[in-house]
């Protein structure tokens, strides 16, 4: 039984929340206080998987509440349920809690919500994950270059030529950025020659997105055989601008980016650390057997699970974290929305279906997506159009 | 007399008379003209003005008094004293010759000291009379100049005037539009919340209801307790007096939602985008709103990129197509009458698309108010009230743009928008 506690100075909330999600009550032991203070003391008492709060609240509030929660018990989910808008607040709230939800918000929906944060949450906090990544001392640290970016990213007033100079730090890695840029997926109408040009044609979400690309497909690493690093990097390329095409004009699309790009970093992560193993895991998914199936056998575990661990220990925001951990089989999450993990999960599908020449031997039984589950996401358009609009931008890129 | 010399004009058809007078007059310095007639006189006196006339009366065809009187008819020359010479003296005589306009009289035979005294004196008043007339003149031409400027200046200031009160207005909407936005956002937490647990119970309510009726269904609906509350009744409108609570929760969220959307569209950053590609994507997406009410006439001018946020400028394109369609569509046009023009174009630094319609047009009573959010000629469900609203706002606070409307009932609309080359930052002053 999950530990949930919901926290909200007004009464009638709780009591609202208590009866609405009454259904659950076999799946949660749920408990419902009316300020921060007493729900320190709780938590402090015994551990609980999720916390539900409210923004605004006399004495401690619920930013407080959270930051206290992520320092006190990292492993508890932060979802903010509030009715207050303010976009400086939440901006700081992306970080810190892992989910935001504006009042008024149906109960199914805070139960999906609270359903999906565990289902990630158990699968990268399990016991197995733990063994295999062994001590977090032995992970690749989230690199330079983006942890710079992202602290000066901090700052509501830094403009493009700021970050240009923090990316030209390192020349290689701007050179990475640049060639991406001038990829025929971008079409942009002239060629881009400073980085600064580059933020200003591509925005800074993107462009950051590509630093921490180019990072970890950094040529330097030695894999197994079995890993092309020059195709992952295509591929990953591939999956992030149509992951973000189809979430053109969202708030979101910045995050279907950058999760595109990095959905394959537990290959990377995997083939570095469990050289061998890895090797046997991908031979034995090349003849056939399930790509996660074989992972977990040889190495104990799979490159989405390994991916989404390693990139929440670095701070990115969950919905990232959940479609690195789920991008191959969306599906088995239930939702009923187009977010994130539908966007890269669909883009991942569509790129398999679209060339499946290009797909490795080891991805060969990743299992299609079709209307069904576009039906499932309330996705407006048919699987067909889909496939149509992506062989349209990969074709612009062929031709390039 | 002062300067140069004084010229007397003599007028006497005896030669002898005028010698004499030359005689007297010469060795005073003045210059003298002579003539035998009056028509001779004429044209001296329009060829060359003399200062003084000396005037016979007695002259064939002219007499002196005609003479005198034509001159002192015409504005140019009634200025030239006369002084006419006779050897009348006769009280008629200097009462006509009065009439005539004549300063003054001199009998024959003239007497020299006389003479002089009667010219100079009548040469230094006409002199100051001259001056009189110059000095009116030229201050006549001050004053008109200086009116001309008052009026330019006075035209200046009306300018000045119609500036400031269109700033006024436009400053006065902007102020109510942000005291609304402060309003929504502050409104919308306090609806929020109770919307929270009214829906939550509504939710609540309605599985407990199927639970409840689940368990009781074997229960004989006849049993007299139940047959009193008309259990048949309760039974069916129990669950849809609970759907029209959370149908009623779901449309006051929408609108709070709406008014949020108003007060923070959106927060996406600006980055240098094509325009014309915008409003061609934008075009294809909102196809199925006009296809049949208008054909669209897209004229794409070479404007340069701009930086801007062009996913919320693509959402103004779809709000002014949209409009439009509706206007068209209330028009009653079809896709062979009805017509959208959009037009881009580079105009003094800004990047200029005009969308026009022949649509039924924008009333004059409420086209001051179509920027005022929730403002809506549209029946439910057709419009929110918040496109113009939301428009404004990303045009001209995010993008330090202008929105402007034309529009004449019945024959159509003219929405421009102006947006800066250089971006936001290159528009403020």
């Amino acid at each position: 039984m999950k530990r949930v506690i919901f926290v909200d100075d007004e009464p009638q909330v709780l009591q609202g929340l208590r009866v609405s999600l009454y259904s659950r009550r076999k799946d949660w032991e749920m408990h419902f206080v009316e300020n921060g203070a007493k729900a320190l003391e709780l938590m402090r008492a015994s551990r609980f998987d999720v916390l539900v709060t409210d923004l605004r609240m006399p004495g401690v509030d619920g930013a407080t509440l959270v930051a206290r929660t992520r320092t006190d018990s990292p492993d508890t989910i932060r979802i903010v349920l509030s009715g207050y808008a303010n976009e400086q607040q939440s901006q700081r709230l992306v970080s810190l809690a892992h989910r935001y939800l504006s009042k008024p918000c149906e109960p199914k929906q805070l139960e999906e919500c609270v359903d999906r944060c565990l289902a990630t949450q158990s699968l990268i906090q399990s016991a197995e994950v733990r063994a295999q990544l062994g001590s977090v001392t032995g992970l690749p640290p989230m690199p330079a270059t983006f942890a710079a970016l992202q602290r000066a990213l901090a700052d509501p007033a830094i403009d493009s030529s700021k970050v240009a100079v923090i990316i030209q730090k390192d020349p290689a890695i701007s050179a990475k950025v640049l060639q991406v840029c001038n990829s025929a997926f971008f079409r942009l109408p002239r060629r881009v020659a400073s980085i600064q040009q580059a933020v200003s044609y591509l925005g800074l979400s993107t462009v950051r997105s590509m630093v921490l690309s180019a990072e970890l497909f950094d040529p330097g690493n030695t894999m197994c055989a079995a890993l092309d690093l020059p195709q992952l990097q295509r591929h990953a390329l591939s999956v992030a601008a149509l992951a973000q095409s189809l979430a053109a004009d969202t708030a979101w699309a910045g995050d279907a980016f950058l999760a595109g790009l990095l959905h394959d970093v537990g290959l990377l992560l995997l083939g570095r650390e469990h050289k061998d193993a890895m090797q046997r895991a991908l031979e034995a998914a090349a003849a056939g057997m399930p790509l996660a199936d074989a992972e977990r056998k040889f190495t104990g575990i799979d490159h989405g699970t390994a991916g989404a661990y390693l990139l929440g220990l670095w701070g990115l925001p969950f919905e990232v974290v959940e479609a690195i951990a789920h991008h191959a089989e969306p599906a088995r999450i239930a939702q009923s929305s187009f977010d994130v993990l539908s966007a890269v999960g669909i883009a991942h599908a569509l790129l398999a279906e679209i060339r499946p020449a290009e797909v490795p031997a080891y991805e060969a039984s990743t299992p299609p997506l079709g209307d069904e589950y576009l039906r499932a996401i309330r996705y407006p358009h048919s699987w067909q159009s889909l496939v149509e609009r992506a062989s349209v931008l990969l074709g612009v890129e062929e031709a390039a | 007399m002062t300067g140069s010399a004084a010229t007397i004009l003599i007028v006497d058809d005896e030669i002898q008379n005028r010698k004499l007078l030359e005689a007297l007059l010469r060795p005073e310095g003045y210059l003298t003209l002579g003539a035998a007639n009056g028509e001779d006189a004429l044209a001296s006196v329009a060829k060359c003005p003399p200062d003084l006339i000396l005037l016979d009366i007695m002259m064939p065809s002219m007499n002196g008094y005609q003479l005198a009187g034509t001159l002192k008819a015409n504005a140019a020359t009634s200025n030239i004293p006369i002084i006419m010479v006779t050897a009348r003296v006769d009280r008629s005589a200097r009462l006509a010759g009065l009439n005539a306009g004549v300063e003054e009289f001199l009998t024959t035979p003239v007497d020299r000291a006389e003479l002089w005294l009667r010219v100079r004196n009548l040469l230094r008043l006409k002199a100051l009379g001259d001056d009189l007339r110059k000095h009116s003149s030229m201050l006549e031409q001050l004053v008109q100049a200086r009116t001309a400027s008052l009026a330019a200046i006075n035209e200046q200031l009306r300018d000045e005037m119609r500036r400031r009160q269109t700033v006024e207005i436009e400053l006065r909407l902007a102020q109510k539009l942000e005291a609304v936005g402060r309003l929504a956002a502050g409104i919308s937490h306090e609806v929020n919340t109770p919307i929270q647990y009214i829906s939550d119970s509504a939710h609540f309510l309605r599985s407990a209801f199927a639970h409840l009726l689940g368990t009781t269904a074997s229960v004989d609906p006849t049993e007299p307790a139940l047959r009193d509350a008309d259990s048949h009744f309760l039974r069916k409108e129990i669950p849809r007096s609970v759907e029209r609570i959370i149908e009623g929760t779901q449309r006051v969220a929408a609108i709070v939602r709406a008014m949020k959307d108003f007060s923070h569209p959106g927060t996406g950053e600006k980055i240098v985008s094509d325009l014309n590609r915008a409003l061609e994507a934008t075009l294809l997406i909102a196809q199925s709103e006009y296809k049949y009410v208008a054909t669209v006439d897209l004229q794409c001018g070479d404007i340069p990129e701009i930086m801007c946020n062009v996913g919320e400028l693509s959402q103004v394109f779809l709000n002014l197509i949209v409009n439009a369609a509706h206007a068209l569509a209330d028009a009653g046009r079809d896709s062979a009458t009805g017509r959208i023009r959009i037009r881009t174009q580079l105009v003094d630094g800004w990047v200029e698309l005009n969308f026009d319609d022949n649509g039924c047009g924008i009333a004059e009573e409420i086209i001051a108010k179509i920027y005022d959010p929730f403002f809506t000629t549209k029946e439910v469900g057709r419009g929110s009230g918040q496109g113009l609203a939301i428009a404004r706002v990303i045009v001209v606070d995010k993008h330090a743009g202008y929105i402007g409307v034309v529009s004449t009932p019945n024959v159509g609309t003219c929405f421009t928008l102006r947006l800066p080359v250089g971006g936001p930052a290159a528009a403020i002053p």
